[in-house]
């Protein structure tokens, strides 16, 4: 053994000086902890979430109960837990159809010239002036109530930003010496779209999309609130936060342990992605 | 782009905003002001079209909608009812006649309240004009404390400021509502929980509406505040013995409340009808919950309208912070120029 009493300081400086700031590795912490919970729910509870118990209704928290019981005697801390499954299915699923569409839109407006690239930045940018809220409640309106139009409508929401961000990058990437040569070579349309162009534009689309996880949970989130997502008695946590507020008075420990789940998934994933965001693209902002 | 409107060099301590002469000014906000006008039309029209295309999908039939609650439906009726609402028109002379309408500013009649769509908007938007105005000035203070307070003081400052920053953008704010609620309404009963009387029912949800706004602005204000107290301007201006707070105040704001202004322009904006949450979590009348009600009962005219109205508020929240943009910055003046020509 070699002894270390010279190089182990060096050493642990430069562990110390890793980019890795203290509040990424708590972040990242969190979310694997949470991706662990949506995965293996039964790991952290044997309680079915679902199973009520009109006789053990609003039971403060207990030994028995961790968070309580809600107004059907069902178990707080089960609910709380399968809601990972839910919000982070939302995050990115959403994140995941909003961005493939958006991918699409921007690759083919950027690619393509005249009348078809002005027609599609056109219809987004108008779709870029509305709220995000607002196009995700009308996509309820069409496609109606339940998980999965929860997740198409909180990515269609999205889709003018992920489409604007890549169309930018691809005009640039378009005209670069790479591109240009490939097309001397003669090579397909779509092979240098798929191969050459997407690969180096898609990078700053992505990292939007990090953020976006987080912006698409809290929306899910809300739009279960007043009704329009998650139907009871799905445990999605937004949901069990619009039913605590008819008890609020009663059993206020209701209204604590979703709402603290929710925001730690946010934050985390929201501290990941400005992470990302610093690290690979200073200058996303301008983009958009 | 010949311009001459600016001589001076950008803001430093010693220019003053560049006086344009009175004559040109109003030239300039007419010509501005002649473009917007067109813009909003378009873009209205835009809306419609859109919304009256999407809506088309909507499963179900506007009759049931409009003959929902009544008992022994005939054929007659249904007959008369869509009659009635032009619905048995084809489609295509529906999209004209909305057009039409909405040429003249008629947005049709709600199927579910049977009033015109222009006046439920009318009366939703005063509560909620006055929560979105309310929280957007709190927001303002916040955020503009904040920054002041935080911005340029080292680690341990900026440390305790992003983390604020972050809790408020990333906590959902129907949450912290909730807690709020919880506990000022319920537990020590400061507020009431519920309803749009008088200001004391304002104070919550504002309050609630605020802070996710509070760290946005905050944010970019905080960041753009410590690029400018680095730049040699504001060394001039140390050297010429302005104290630290005039420093922050008149040279270093300025230049941040440029991007900040941007960024309220669209939070404004998408918070006339963003504010279903806080109306819905605290029982509020006002806009979001018209729009909540009307995708919950299929009532297309109502939808719709919300749609327009809320590009129609895009539009103009973006003229004003355009105009606030000549204010602000002396320098944008040479460049509406070219946004006044397009």
């Amino acid at each position: 053994m070699v002894t270390l009493d010279v190089p182990l300081p060096r050493r642990q400086a430069r562990l110390l000086r890793t980019n890795l700031p203290i509040g990424f590795i708590f972040a990242g912490g969190i979310l694997i902890l949470l991706i662990v919970m949506a995965v293996a729910p039964r790991l952290f509870t044997s309680v079915d979430p679902l199973l009520t118990d009109p006789l053990a209704a609003f039971q403060p928290p207990s030994s028995a109960h961790l968070f309580g019981t809600d107004q059907l005697g069902r178990d707080q801390f089960a609910r709380v837990i399968y809601g990972a499954q839910l919000s982070l299915g939302m995050g990115f699923g959403a994140t995941l159809i909003g961005l493939m569409a958006g991918l699409t839109l921007g690759l083919v407006a950027g690619l393509s010239r005249g009348w078809i690239d002005r027609t599609l930045s056109r219809i987004i940018d108008i779709l870029y002036a509305f709220p995000e809220m607002l196009l995700a409640i009308i996509a309820i309106a069409v496609l109606g109530t339940g998980f999965s139009t929860l997740l198409i409508a909180i990515g269609i929401g999205s889709i003018p930003s992920y489409a604007r961000v890549l169309r930018s990058q691809v005009l640039q990437v378009r005209s670069s010496g790479y591109a240009e040569a490939a097309v001397t070579l003669g090579q397909r349309p779509a092979l240098i779209a798929w191969r050459h162009v997407l690969p180096n534009s898609i990078g700053p689309a992505l990292v939007l999309a990090t953020i976006g996880v987080g912006t698409a949970i809290i929306f899910g989130s809300a739009l279960s609130f007043i009704g329009l997502g998650a139907q009871p008695p799905t445990p999605e946590w937004g949901l069990m936060l619009s039913d605590s507020r008819n008890y609020l008075t009663l059993a206020p420990w209701l209204a604590l342990w979703p709402g603290v789940f929710l925001a730690a998934t946010v934050i985390s994933v929201t501290v990941i992605g400005r992470w990302l965001q610093r690290r690979f693209v200073s200058s996303i902002g301008d983009q958009r | 782009m010949a311009n001459t409107l600016i001589a001076s060099p950008p803001a430093t301590e010693t220019s003053t905003p560049a006086q344009v002469p009175a004559s040109s000014n109003a030239r300039l906000v007419l010509r501005f002001a002649g473009a917007r006008a067109i813009d909003i039309v378009l873009v209205m029209v835009a809306a419609a079209t859109l919304s009256f295309v999407t809506l088309q999908l909507m499963p179900g039939n506007p009759v049931d909608t409009l003959l929902r609650g009544t008992f022994e439906i005939t054929p007659e009726m249904r007959q008369d009812v869509a009659v009635a609402y032009g619905l048995d028109d084809p489609v295509w002379l529906q999209y004209i006649h909305y057009i039409g309408g909405l040429l003249t500013g008629d947005l049709g009649i709600s199927y579910q309240q049977r009033k015109p769509v222009t006046e439920i908007i009318a009366t939703a938007l005063p509560p909620t004009a006055a929560l979105t105005g309310l929280a957007m000035g709190i927001a303002i203070v916040f955020a503009l404390v904040g920054a002041l307070v935080s911005a340029g003081r080292g680690r341990v400052a900026r440390f305790v400021a992003q983390g604020l920053e972050l809790i408020a953008i990333a906590v959902p704010s129907f949450w912290i509502g909730l807690i709020l609620l919880s506990v000022f309404a319920f537990t020590i009963p400061l507020f009431p929980s519920t309803g749009a009387d008088g200001f004391s029912s304002l104070v919550l949800p504002a309050l609630t509406l605020s802070l996710p706004l509070a760290g946005v602005l905050g944010q970019i204000l905080r960041e753009r505040l410590d690029e400018t107290l680095e730049q040699p301007h504001t060394l001039t201006a140390r050297t010429r013995g302005a104290s630290p707070a005039r420093v922050r105040v008149r040279h270093g704001l300025r230049h941040s409340v440029i991007p900040a202004l941007t960024v309220s322009g669209a939070i404004i904006g998408s918070l006339l009808v963003g504010t279903t949450v806080i109306e819905t979590l605290f029982s509020r009348p006002g806009v979001g919950r018209v729009l909540l009600n009307a995708v919950m009962s299929k009532d297309a005219p109502v939808i719709m309208g919300v749609v327009i109205f809320s590009a129609i508020v895009f539009l103009i929240v973006n003229t004003i912070v355009d105009v606030l943009y000549l204010i602000v910055d002396p320098r944008t003046r040479a460049q509406s120029e070219v946004v006044g020509a397009w």
